[in-house]
């Protein structure tokens, strides 16, 4: 009577390695860590702008908003990082990744991505990393401005929230669903960066630690 | 012009830190049996179902408006009349003063702004409301991953069909969301505490219905 999976989602999901338990409140850090590091910086994140937005067309990504009668646009204004604040780049360049591309998600009141799978990335981006690319490239997002009430963050089994700006995320975008909601009262902004793993990064990964990085922006 | 969440807050008395605890928050298992067989019958009413003649009503619908809501996307409701006869049982254990009491649902995609409840419909004074009022939620559903609830600092998840929230009206801000792949039901029933309800509330006792 109430249930609605979209198929897209049952597909994605069949491929994951996470084991769907969704009874525990905590995610093994090899999916999720939060914060992997923090990234200090003097930004005002009211300062966050998307100049050119962009559009979403992926039959995937679609299926998996829009069975809630919920359009891509819903989501959040989405924009490349070239298309938004200056200092937006040197705050995604502070992740070492090797190639890599960032976008910007400024989550207005009242916008929500549903629980989804993320699909296959990237459009030939890093296909020079061979068969095995969806495990040569990471996930991560930067959160722009401190939590506030009313915003969360689903991955898996474990609601995010209460994050401070400068907070990394990181979680396997290949295996964890996750969805995003904000029924606050102010914007929630963050750059999600998606780029090939270095050995920095691993570096970064096994530390266990928070790495303070700093950004002058 | 005041929000009414700024004029909320002044009746509120939460601490609004979000380094301190909930103690006043009541989120047990209350009841079992099958809850679901009847909300078949959900016949939900259009429009906001809020009187706009109500001057908090009309501060209310302004803000979220003001901050980029689309105030059609919220829950739907329905009233508990004879079409749900168990639903009817369960709300007969809640023995508030004044009390009103609705069967909710969240669909996928909807939700609720965060906002403190200053039980309008009731007609209440403000002063009545902050002393005695009450909120009572029985979920008629299982939860699912997506569903989320944030009631002060306390985030509210993984509950079972039959299990209850209970809250101070005025006191908690709170936000609900469902970014889920499934609907969620819900009884809501509110009005002035009583002491037969508080020790109601208190016993652990698990009834089926």
């Amino acid at each position: 009577m109430y249930k609605n999976t979209p198929k897209a989602f049952t597909t994605l999901a069949s491929k994951s390695e996470w084991d769907f338990d969704y009874t525990n409140d905590t995610l093994d850090p090899y999916y999720f860590r939060a914060p992997l590091c923090r990234i200090h910086g003097n930004w005002d994140p009211k300062k966050t702008v998307v100049y050119k937005e962009k559009l979403t067309t992926g039959e995937t990504t679609l299926a998996q908003q829009n069975f809630s009668g919920l359009s891509l646009q819903d989501r959040y204004l989405e924009g490349k990082v070239e298309d938004s604040s200056s200092w937006i780049q040197e705050i995604a360049n502070a992740i070492p990744f090797g190639k890599s591309r960032s976008l910007v998600h400024i989550q207005k009141p009242g916008q929500m991505h549903m629980l989804h799978m993320d699909a296959n990335y990237g459009g030939g981006f890093w296909d020079y990393l061979g068969d095995e690319k969806d495990n040569k490239i990471a996930r991560v997002m930067i959160m722009l401005d401190d939590w506030a009430p009313g915003q969360v963050m689903l991955f898996g089994c474990h609601h995010y929230t209460k994050w401070q700006k400068g907070d990394v995320v990181y979680f396997r975008w290949q295996d964890i669903p996750h969805g995003t909601a904000n029924f606050g009262h102010t914007n929630r902004p963050l750059i999600i960066v998606t780029g090939e793993i270095t050995t920095e990064f691993e570096k970064l990964f096994n530390e266990f630690k928070t790495l303070n990085i700093a950004v002058n922006t | 012009m005041q929000t009414l969440f700024e004029y909320s807050k002044q009746y509120s008395g939460y601490h609004y830190d979000a380094t301190q605890t909930d103690d006043d928050l009541i989120f047990k298992q209350k009841f079992s049996g099958n809850l679901e067989e009847e909300l078949k019958h959900f016949s939900p009413k259009t429009g906001t179902g809020l009187n706009l003649d109500n001057l908090e009503n009309r501060m209310q619908i302004q803000e979220w408006l003001n901050l980029g809501y689309n105030v059609s996307n919220h829950n739907n409701k329905d009233l508990v009349d004879e079409r749900f006869p168990t639903l009817q049982k369960i709300c007969s254990y809640f023995d508030f003063d004044h009390k009103q009491q609705w069967l909710t649902k969240q669909k996928t995609c909807q939700h609720l702004p965060y906002h403190h409840d200053v039980l309008t419909s009731s007609d209440l004074p403000i002063q009545e409301v902050t002393q005695r009022g009450w909120r009572c939620l029985v979920f008629l559903t299982d939860w699912h991953p997506g569903q989320f609830m944030i009631f002060g600092n306390t985030s509210i998840d993984k509950w079972k069909a039959g299990a209850v929230l209970a809250w101070p009206a005025i006191k908690y801000p709170h936000a609900t969301a469902n970014m889920s792949h499934h609907d969620a039901y819900r009884l809501r029933i509110s009005g002035l505490i009583t002491e037969s309800l508080t020790n109601f509330l208190n016993d652990d006792e698990i009834i089926y219905v």
